[in-house]
């Protein structure tokens, strides 16, 4: 008798797709919905992993979008720690999609927020990109001429980019309780003040952050109709959770609630891809083998291996001239760089036990 | 206690100027020669051996040598050291065409913040700092004779496009970055003369090398910044800070 599973390829078998093979061996994971070609102009943000995608991008020879490059006069390392090259701009991490979508809405000056310039021990920090300028900005004038040229270079975005790459980071987020403002960190956590009164804390269920990525895309399709979107999960867990539960299911519900969100992106848009890395580190089959052994960042071979079967899958991806930059590179120093990048929610850590 | 004085290819002015002030205006004998050109400051020149500083660039060492009978810097000898302030090097980048300090707030440039620009000065002043560290740290007591003023750049003969206000906003910043560092180790620093500075602190021409030199001064600049140089070390003599100092 016949029946739907006797027409399945193997690759919907856990039998003959996952359990037959280690992990570094799995294949077919990913098969790419639509192709990404080498002209097409790429823009990503996201979470702390979204950096290894930005910086495969550029290395590997794509038309990698950087709105918002360092001065040609400082070096490489320079500019990683004045938060440049890390993506399409400098604005840092983006944890949220509400928080991207508030970008944008910043960038064309349609919504500005109560926090304007955070002072903490004399040096002054944007709230939306604390991170970008270690030891924040000397004056707060300074700030603000950073800030507007900054924004400025944002709103050229959306029109000149056919690929916008997304990581989801999180669910959890804070937020100013008077103008919803989402930010990228707990105030008060590394600068600014934490005032209960003012800042609150939000957990975004998964409607929320359906309707939040579905207005980001059609607000970036109104700015370039034959935009497409890949969108992935960080298989970053939480170093820190704000609800009143363990850090595990919390992390679990962030990670699902986004990849469920992705899920249905996926399924609704045919411009849309879903691409898996947090399966190709997180989930189970996997081992933990991709983790360093804190079982949080993710070890240079999980970039690896991400990266790999990405770009692996994509014919321009192998076809690419990589040259000696393209893979992860063996060098120890070079290595760490690419295995480290910057991530605002590490600093939770120093208030645990 | 003859002053020694060596540094970059901006010492050659200063030792015009000396030799003039010895024969014309009774100035005590000095030792000034230049070891190099800037551009030897560019990657590390000296280090410690045996507890004194000696010059691990070739020609240094040769012309440390060769001009004042050194191997090293011993700290019973009073130096001025010309390097530093040698701001060109910053500004000729031709990363300023589409950058400006933040200060400045100019539209469509990317802003250089101050801790970005502060970064900037340090890597370019990187090994000329560790020198001078060393110097301190083995008991010699330095003091900076200061590069000049910059010369107004024409862009035809400089390739420099930049406008003025921005050199003139970044030579100042760096020179301003250069004297704290200095005044954090108690070296004092001898700045050009004032008279050689046109109103937009630009060196003067006639204090300029001119033709196709983009950044030297000339011998009436050596007299004026020996004259400086000297005003400085009879004031450190009369307060007794120019003895040397172990470290």
């Amino acid at each position: 008798m016949d029946n739907p599973y006797k027409h399945q390829p193997s690759k919907a078998f856990w039998r003959s797709a996952v359990a037959e093979y280690s992990p570094i061996e799995m294949d077919g994971v990913y098969e790419p919905r639509f192709e990404i070609t080498p002209e097409m102009a790429i823009s990503a943000a996201g979470s702390c992993f979204a950096q290894h995608i930005a910086r495969q991008f550029r290395q590997r020879g794509y038309n990698f979008q950087d709105f918002e490059p360092a001065p040609r006069m400082i070096d490489a390392e320079t500019a990683d720690e004045f938060g440049y090259t890390q993506y399409s701009a400098r604005y840092g991490n983006i944890y949220s999609v509400r928080q991207l979508v508030q970008l944008f809405e910043r960038a064309e000056g349609r919504f500005e927020p109560e926090d304007h310039v955070w002072e903490t021990g004399g040096r002054f920090y944007d709230p939306f990109r604390p991170s970008v300028q270690p030891g924040g900005f000397a004056t707060e004038a300074e700030c603000l001429v950073e800030r507007r040229f900054h924004l400025e270079q944002v709103a050229k975005m959306l029109k000149k980019t056919d690929l916008f790459v997304f990581t989801f980071g999180l669910t959890e987020a804070w937020e100013n309780l008077n103008d919803h403002a989402v930010l990228p960190t707990c105030p008060g956590a590394d600068v600014g003040t934490f005032d209960p009164e003012l800042y609150g804390f939000k957990n975004f269920r998964f409607a929320e952050i359906l309707e939040d990525a579905e207005t980001f895309i059609l607000y970036a399709r109104e700015r370039n109709p034959e935009m497409k979107f890949l969108f992935t999960v960080s298989p970053v867990p939480l170093t820190a959770t704000a609800t009143d539960q363990h850090v595990l299911p919390a992390t679990v519900y962030s990670k699902s609630v986004l990849r469920a969100v992705c899920g249905e992106l996926t399924m609704k848009y045919d411009f849309v891809d879903y691409y898996p890395s947090y399966e190709l580190v997180a989930s189970h089959p996997m081992r933990g083998l991709f983790y360093r052994p804190n079982m949080r960042q993710v070890a240079l071979e999980g970039v690896a291996r991400v990266m790999d079967v990405f770009f692996g899958a994509h014919a321009a991806g192998a076809a690419v001239q990589c040259g000696d930059n393209a893979a992860v590179s063996s060098d120890a120093a070079d290595a760490k760089r690419i295995a480290d990048v910057a991530c605002d929610e590490e600093i939770l850590e120093m208030f645990g036990s | 206690m003859t002053l020694y004085i060596c540094g970059n290819s901006h010492t050659r002015a200063l030792r015009a100027g000396a030799m003039y002030l010895e024969e014309h205006e009774g100035a005590e004998p000095m030792v000034v020669f230049p070891l190099g050109t800037a551009d030897h400051e560019a990657a590390p020149f000296s280090e410690i051996v045996d507890g004194q500083v000696v010059l691990t660039n070739d020609r240094f060492h040769k012309k440390l040598k060769q001009f004042f009978g050194f191997s090293s810097f011993e700290p019973q000898h009073r130096w001025g050291i010309c390097l530093g302030n040698h701001n060109s090097r910053i500004f000729r980048h031709e990363g300023w065409l589409s950058a400006a300090p933040t200060w400045m707030n100019a539209k469509g440039k990317t802003p250089v913040s101050e801790a970005l620009f502060q970064r900037i000065v340090e890597d370019d002043q990187i090994y000329i700092r560790r020198f001078l560290t060393q110097l301190i740290s083995t008991g010699v007591r330095p003091f900076v004779i200061s590069a000049p003023w910059p010369v107004r750049p024409d862009p035809e003969l400089t390739g420099i496009e930049l406008s003025h206000d921005v050199i003139k906003a970044i030579d100042t910043r760096a020179r301003v970055l250069f004297s704290e560092w200095l005044a954090e180790r108690d070296i004092a620093i001898v700045a050009p003369p004032v008279e050689a500075a046109d109103e937009d602190g630009f060196l003067k021409p006639n204090y300029a090398k001119g033709g196709d030199d983009p950044c030297h001064g000339n011998n009436k600049y050596g007299r004026a910044m020996m004259r400086k140089v000297l005003a400085h070390e009879a004031k450190m003599a009369q307060s007794g800070e120019n003895v040397t100092r172990l470290a």
